[in-house]
């Protein structure tokens, strides 16, 4: 493996929000060497995109490639919560585009690509470090091993961007990854053939009409401790429960064994055990990985930016990570150019990249996390954010934050969260869902 | 750089909206509510920042990347001026 010894930017991990800060820097010019663990195409689960994900696509010049893949798309969500059965669709917000439900590894593998054709220096099966980070944006230092060789490689950049996912290499190596105990989940998961899904109009259809007539992704709560996916893609259906670790650890000590708990908990979501009735489960497929809310004290310092997963996780129930990921990444990219062209104006860039990232988190953890109230200031961080936002994109964020009964957060940072402002929730309300 | 009155100023940040936000139709006037149209989003925004630092040579604080700033293309040429001011 030909691995420079000095670039511009190094960016640790080809997920979507490496390849998307690779791709813009590459864009622009820089030499830009990315090092991905894996090898891709490599699994990976969250397969829901929202519609905001095509903005994204078209800066980066991805939007023939990904259009081309033909995924399935998806008119919007039907949410079943608390018993109540409601759906959102896109086309209500003014989205011209559909959502996007893929399977990761072909999303990540064209992303990645992408950033290889706009010149990104891509290595793959290396494993980075550490840093040495020179505290001052002058020389930073990668350590990195390639898989099945002997003795580390170094890498001399500039800058850093930190895309390694949970893994999470320069906030755990410079001791920085707070967990949120507001959210210590687990997620089951598996795939089915032949599971029916529910689509814009309410109904049920067998999977063999997904191209005919685009699915939702359908959201059940459990009780009031969890609740489930179900994803309809091409081929298959990603099917997951999200639980308290509390409760995954009872599961985990009877004997029944986590499968068969998983299957047996999918039939008290109202209607899933319906949906998979004449489903055949994927064999040996089955997934269980912990998930932590976690946000690092710091997203930047001097030489490094921290993007996407590395950089927070929240709840998945509303479907933001890929778009975060190429929010993050997209944002990593422009401060790093600024910097680059002008030095003196780093520190700024630096402080702006924290200040919109911080906003963004903030703003998603209050629509999906209700456990602990936002402080004065994430609550300030998290209203100036949304008040960035559209009339329209606004209107989407109150009506999904409707959908749920977690987003109290939500719903007090946004002033005008009251019974008027309510005729804004744009989600149809059904009695039931039609078999 | 010589001082630009806010005409001036005004019709230069107009022209760099028409010919960079994503939707090439919209029409845009001194009172067009950038923000809530949809016409300049979070990534827009990004660019109409390190345009007006290199064109008019200011230096944003984080602190003031507020909705109120960037809400209308008059607000945004009260912006520049306010920090051309202070510079």
């Amino acid at each position: 493996m030909d691995i420079p010894a000095s670039c511009d930017v190094v960016v640790i991990g080809g997920g979507p929000a490496g390849s998307t800060a690779a791709s813009f820097l590459a864009k622009q010019g820089y030499d830009v060497v990315l090092l991905e663990k894996t090898r891709h195409p490599r699994f990976m689960v969250g397969e829901s995109l929202l519609p905001h994900a095509w903005r994204f696509f078209d800066l980066l010049g991805v939007t023939p490639v990904i259009e081309r893949e033909n995924f399935v798309a998806k008119q919007g969500g039907t949410v079943i919560w608390d018993g109540k059965i409601r759906q959102l669709s896109f086309s209500s917000f003014g989205f011209e585009r559909p959502g996007l439900h893929t399977e990761r590894d072909r999303l990540d593998y064209l992303l990645l690509e992408h950033s290889r054709t706009l010149g990104a220096r891509v290595f793959e099966n290396v494993l980075v470090k550490d840093v040495k980070l020179d505290g001052a944006g002058g020389v930073q230092q990668v350590r990195a091993q390639v898989h099945g060789e002997e003795g580390d490689i170094l890498v001399s950049c500039r800058y850093v961007v930190d895309a390694s996912g949970q893994a999470a290499v320069l906030s755990r190596q410079l001791g920085m990854r707070h967990i949120d105990e507001d959210f210590r989940f687990v997620s089951l998961w598996a795939y089915f053939k032949d599971a029916k899904y529910v689509a814009a109009d309410g109904r049920v259809y067998p999977h063999s009409q997904v191209r005919q007539t685009p699915p939702t992704t359908f959201v059940g709560s459990l009780g009031d401790w969890g609740w489930s996916w179900h994803i309809p893609m091409r081929e298959v259906t990603s099917v997951g429960l999200i639980i308290p670790l509390e409760r995954f650890k009872v599961a985990k000590r009877e004997n029944e064994g986590l499968e068969a708990y998983y299957l047996r908990t999918l039939q008290e979501v109202p209607y899933l055990g319906q949906l998979l009735a004449e489903a055949a489960m994927v064999p040996d497929d089955f997934h269980v990985i912990r998930d932590y809310s976690y946000v690092p004290a710091k997203v930047t310092g001097p030489g490094y930016f921290i993007v996407g997963d590395a950089a927070a996780f929240v709840d998945p129930v509303f479907s933001l990570g890929v778009v975060l990921a190429l929010y993050s990444g997209h944002m990593a990219a422009w401060a790093i150019d600024r910097s680059l062209r002008n030095p003196a104006s780093a520190e700024n860039s630096r402080g702006i990249f924290a200040h919109q990232f911080q906003g963004r988190y903030e703003l998603a953890r209050a629509m999906a996390l209700p456990g602990r109230p936002l402080t004065e200031r994430e609550g300030q961080t998290a209203h100036t954010f949304l008040n960035f936002q559209s009339d329209a994109e606004q209107d989407l964020m109150y009506t999904a934050a409707m959908l749920t009964t977690r987003s109290s957060n939500f719903q007090a940072i946004s002033s005008s969260f009251d019974p008027l402002v309510r005729l804004r929730g744009k989600y149809r309300e059904l009695d039931s869902i039609q078999f | 750089m010589s001082d630009l009155n806010k005409e001036e100023l005004l019709a230069q940040v107009i022209q760099w909206l028409r010919e960079n936000v994503s939707d090439k139709s919209a029409a845009i006037s001194s009172e067009t509510e950038l923000i809530a149209q949809n016409l300049l989003d979070s990534m827009d925004l990004l660019r109409l920042v390190s345009h007006i630092e290199e064109a008019y040579g200011v230096s944003t604080d984080p602190d003031l990347l507020v909705p109120e700033n960037f809400w209308t293309p008059a607000r945004i040429v009260s912006f520049i001026m306010q920090m051309k001011a202070s510079a």
